[in-house]
């Protein structure tokens, strides 16, 4: 029986290959998609396809003996009911392996080049269609019913999914009726971001679905006969409530335990309190305790302003700030409804510059950090003109200033063809001059200039009151870079000199002369970052993945000085990385957190 | 029963809320051979098809005797179930390697010969019952179900059939249980005879013993007061009392002439009358 | 070939007939000593009967020295024949018994037999 089936799987699947092969051809010439290399197209199809296939073989395995009125024949064959099923499920099985390794194999000999989509993740639907269609498939005799009906099951494990993932950040304690839609993404994004695609894969199809769905098969096959299906359905389906029910619940466990709800951003007061925020709040350490807070949405992402205030966005699309020195924590902003989310936001100086999505066209916020509020009524607005409203591109604030009495903020455009620009309070506009497309790696306002790095070269433009206008490039195929992104560098700030990156080297930007100078290799090729706090201190941060080693040099005289090497850190594994900050460093290594302050880099510990 | 080689134990098989098969058992012995009579609907293929495997019960168990595989069953019905796109040739393969039967050849039943090649879908209903039933022979069955085909067969076929069973019988002393309407020509061959109605036994007797216990009185003119009747028809033009059981000495006793009469008609009366001697254990 | 055949609705159960049969056919000479008789299941095969039946049949055969089972080869007329006279003679007894029952339960007389019995008989 095994052999016969398996022969007879194989020749239908024949008829799968064969359209796979053939369709991308008539897809391409008739031009129905772009131009593309055929094993492009080849690729998708045959992945996109082979879910339909797994939906077929599910479906198909009882098909033969019914069109063939040999049902009857079957059942009498010397196995039991359980031995029957499993000589006609594993050919199918085995086909549907075989087609995902080969699906595999061209994903990994070729996938890269093209955007195909990870077969390890289509796995789990694969196998999840195709257990449904064959559990259900002795229950419904109409092919075309069966099928159909598969896949509206199949469809009801998303939304399944999404009502676990609700009842899981209920248990966590999060308030949600506020959220929106977003609130709801939240929980999907923090299991996702958590867990991995992979382990939702596995709740939602595996969990959810393909085990409840096999168990009910297997359990009540034993009673499978030739009457029409009442009898054997009821045996069904109550073994199907039972196991759902049951693998609902080990699947809610598992989501439990998996949102990870460990402290993720840490930070080091100047008075060397620890700071520490997960989804659910935060909590300051300090060596007279430890104070907790629990924020009613879940955090989303957090700023520090300036070591002792950090600001915050939550899912409940508000804006709040923790202040550590004492311990409390105030709303700046409210969205007036759930739909609009904080997008983007900058801390500086006492004040909060903020983007609200979906608005368009794009205004920037501003509000007071310090001034205690609740209903954030201290919040202005100014928006962008009309032809930098759009928001296809994230815009990104990069240096803030007052000019005359009149406040300005600068903003790049990250991977987009606009340029730079600078906003003033009063809703004017002027564009810095940064004529060619190349996308910009980042950009620093400092002494009144702006300089950008392009990855090829460095660009100096000079304030000029109400324009910019380009002094310097530094056009040698290389850039100066400073790799730094938060709120650091905002304020206005002024320095002789800033240290950074050029090529494989460390290098100084005069800012008198405005030339840069080498002063020192970088040995090591696997990653390299100057930090700064002009204009007290430069860091220099190198990671050896070979050796696992974290060093950390500051760079001060032209002249770079090993501070500490931390040991046994490995930027690979997932879970590990570093964070510079003014008072300290923090590293996640192996899951635990370690705090070190400046200036001796000594470890912290409560 | 020390001999026992298939039993049912309380059956009870349902369609929708109608039980077909009502907490029935009943033992078969070695080479016994059985015929289950009854009305339509009685649940005599039902029956069948829980002794074959085929159908699961609701309630009860069927239990395999001593010795007795599943792969020593055999089971033939009128549903003519079998891999309609195969060949003989393939189908004859299959079974044979499905019942792990040593002989290469599939066993030909006297003039009956058809070509290897023909797809099974191709045949008629006779030859495909017959094709069935040799390859179920191959298997060499210690039982043998069948299901109602030996009146959809034609006098030629039909022949074949019962002789082929017939030499089963003697040759592997199969045991024979037939689901049968209408007995005719094959009423010499069951010695036991089971009689259904709405899913239970109403009668379980040697054939001999019914055939000699159960009588006919034809026409007019009273019966005796205490002689049982099982069954009285009456039509314009006759009327027919059936007397079960009966003794000898009524023979004697009285002017009335009792008639042997042959299978058909005694199940004919037992189902007319739907009398219920004993329930069978 | 043997003349056998089996009245299903007679009073008289099968075996009892076929052993009848066989008697007479051994009786009257047409079935001689040393004559082999069908196996039981070609037998069974041509009446239509279960094969038990035939072989009870051929057994009390053997048990009233008609016939001899030899093993694997079937079963065979005896040659050394009984009293023959004398089972003749209660043969045709058995026999005339079971055709005036018959006759009388047609509602026949003693004188009606024996004048059809002399008009049958004169045709012969």
């Amino acid at each position: 029986m095994f052999k016969k089936e398996f022969a007879n799987v194989l020749k239908q699947t024949g008829w799968f290959v064969a359209a796979a092969l053939a369709l991308p051809v008539a897809l391409l010439v008739v031009r129905l998609i772009p131009r593309q290399p055929y094993f492009a197209v080849f690729l998708s199809v045959f992945q996109w396809g082979l879910l339909f296939w797994a939906l077929f073989l599910g479906a198909s395995v009882l098909a033969r003996e019914r069109s063939q009125q040999a049902l009857e024949y079957a059942l009498t064959l010397p196995y039991s009911r359980l031995g029957l099923l499993l000589r006609l499920t594993a050919p199918r099985l085995i086909v549907l392996g075989g087609l995902w390794a080969l699906s595999l194999c061209a994903y990994v000999l070729k996938g890269n080049e093209y955007s195909a989509v990870n077969p390890l993740l289509l796995a789990f639907l694969y196998i999840g269609l195709f257990t449904t269609s064959l559990s259900l498939s002795p229950i419904i005799e109409n092919f075309i019913a069966l099928c159909l009906g598969s896949i509206f099951v199949w469809f009801l494990a998303f939304p399944a999914h999404t009502y676990l993932l609700i009842a899981v950040g209920w248990a966590k304690g999060f308030q949600l009726s506020g959220a929106g839609a977003r609130g709801l993404g939240f929980l999907r994004d923090i299991s996702y971001a958590s867990a991995g695609y992979i382990f939702n894969l596995l709740i939602f199809q595996i969990v959810l679905l393909a085990f409840p769905f096999s168990a009910a098969l297997i359990l009540s096959f034993r009673k499978f006969d030739v009457r029409p299906s009442a009898a054997f359905a009821k045996k069904y389906f109550k073994t199907l409530g039972l196991s759902i029910l049951i693998f609902a619940a080990a699947a809610f466990v598992m989501t439990f335990l998996s949102v990870s709800m460990r402290f993720r951003d840490v930070y080091l007061t100047p008075d060397h309190k620890v700071v520490e925020f997960h989804v659910g709040g935060a909590r300051i350490l300090s060596p007279e305790g430890i104070r907790k807070f629990k924020t009613p949405y879940p955090v989303s992402w957090v700023k520090s302003a300036d070591g002792i205030h950090f600001v915050f966005s939550d899912y409940g699309n508000n804006l709040s700030c923790l202040d550590a020195a004492i311990a409390e924590v105030r709303t700046i902003y409210q969205a007036a409804n759930r739909d609009r989310g904080i997008w983007q936001f900058w801390p500086y100086d006492g004040k909060v510059v903020f983007l609200v999505k979906p608005d368009t066209p794009i205004v920037i916020s501003l509000a007071n950090i310090d001034k205690p509020t609740s209903a954030g009524s201290n919040v202005t607005t100014i928006p962008f003109p009309a032809e930098w409203a759009q928001s296809e591109t994230f815009p990104r604030l990069f240096g803030t200033g007052v000019n005359d009495g009149r406040h300005f903020w600068l903003f790049y455009f990250e991977q987009s063809k606009k340029p730079p620009l600078r906003l003033w309070e009063n809703g004017r506009v002027e564009g810095i001059p940064l004529s060619d497309n190349k996308p910009i790696r980042s950009a620093l306002y400092v002494n009144d200039m702006v300089i950008i790095d392009t990855a090829e070269e460095t660009k100096i433009f000079q304030d000029r009151g109400t324009s910019f206008e380009l002094v310097r490039e530094i056009k040698d195929g290389i850039s100066f870079s400073l790799y730094d992104r938060d709120a650091r560098v905002l304020d206005q700030p002024r320095a002789e000199v800033i240290y950074g990156k050029h090529g494989d080297k460390i290098a100084k930007l005069d800012l008198k002369a405005l030339q840069v100078t080498d002063i020192a290799p970088l040995k090591t090729a696997d990653g390299a970052w100057v930090t700064s706090f002009f204009p007290e201190s430069f860091l220099l941060t190198e990671i050896d993945s070979e050796a696992k080693t974290l060093k950390v040099s500051s760079i001060c005289d032209d002249k770079v000085k090993l501070l500490t090497e931390f040991r046994d850190f490995d930027f690979r594994r997932q879970g590990d990385r570093f964070n510079v900050q003014k008072s300290g460093i923090i590293i996640h290594r192996k899951g635990t957190v370690s705090v070190y302050a400046f200036p001796d880099l000594l470890e912290i510990k409560f | 029963m020390s001999d026992t080689i298939l039993e049912a134990r309380e059956l009870t098989v349902r369609f929708g809320r109608k039980a077909a098969v009502h907490d029935v058992s009943v033992a078969f012995a070695k080479g016994e051979t059985t015929v289950i009579a009854g009305s339509n609907g009685a649940g005599k293929s039902t029956l069948l098809r829980c002794l074959a495997g085929v159908i699961v019960p609701d309630q009860g168990e069927v239990a395999l005797g001593p010795g007795l595989t599943r792969d020593k069953i055999g089971f033939i019905s009128d549903r003519l179930s079998l891999y309609e796109d195969w060949t003989l040739q393939e189908a004859w393969r299959f079974h044979k390697n499905e019942f792990r039967i040593e002989t290469r050849e599939m066993p030909r039943i006297e003039g009956f010969e058809l070509e290897a090649g023909r797809k099974i879908k191709s045949l008629s209903v006779g030859e495909r019952t017959l094709l069935h039933l040799s390859l179920l022979l191959a298997q060499r069955p210690a039982v043998l179900l069948v299901d109602e085909v030996v009146h959809g067969l034609d006098p030629f076929l039909r022949e074949k059939f019962l002789e082929t069973v017939i030499e089963a019988m003697d040759e592997l002393k199969t045991a024979v249980i037939m689901v049968n309407h209408t007995l005719s020509d094959t009423a010499q061959i069951p010695e036991r005879v089971l009689i259904m109605d709405d899913g239970r036994f109403i009668l379980d007797e040697r054939r001999e013993e019914l055939e000699r216990k159960v009588k006919k009185v034809s026409g007019e003119g009273d019966l005796p007061p205490d002689i049982p009747c099982l069954f009285a028809t009456s039509t314009e033009f006759r009327r027919d009392r059936y007397i079960y059981p009966f003794r000898e000495e009524w023979r004697r006793n009285s002017a009335v002439n009792f008639e042997g009469i042959g299978l058909d008609e005694i199940v004919k009366a037992f189902i007319g009358g739907a009398y219920v001697q004993k329930r069978v254990r | 070939m043997v003349r056998i055949n089996v009245d299903l609705t007679s009073p008289v159960p099968a075996y009892q007939q076929v052993i009848q049969a066989l008697k007479i056919e051994i009786l009257s000479g047409r079935l001689k000593d040393g004559d082999r008789l069908l196996p039981i299941r070609e037998l069974a095969k041509i009446l239509k009967l279960n094969p038990n039946t035939v072989a009870k049949a051929y057994y009390t055969l053997e048990d009233e020295g008609f016939v001899e089972s030899r093993q694997g080869s079937g079963n065979w007329v005896k040659r050394r024949a009984p009293d023959l006279d004398g089972l003749r003679r209660s043969m045709l007894e058995g026999e005339a018994k079971a055709f005036l029952e018959k006759a009388f339960s047609l509602g026949a007389t003693i004188e009606d037999v024996r004048r059809t019995i002399e008009r049958i008989a004169s045709h012969e």
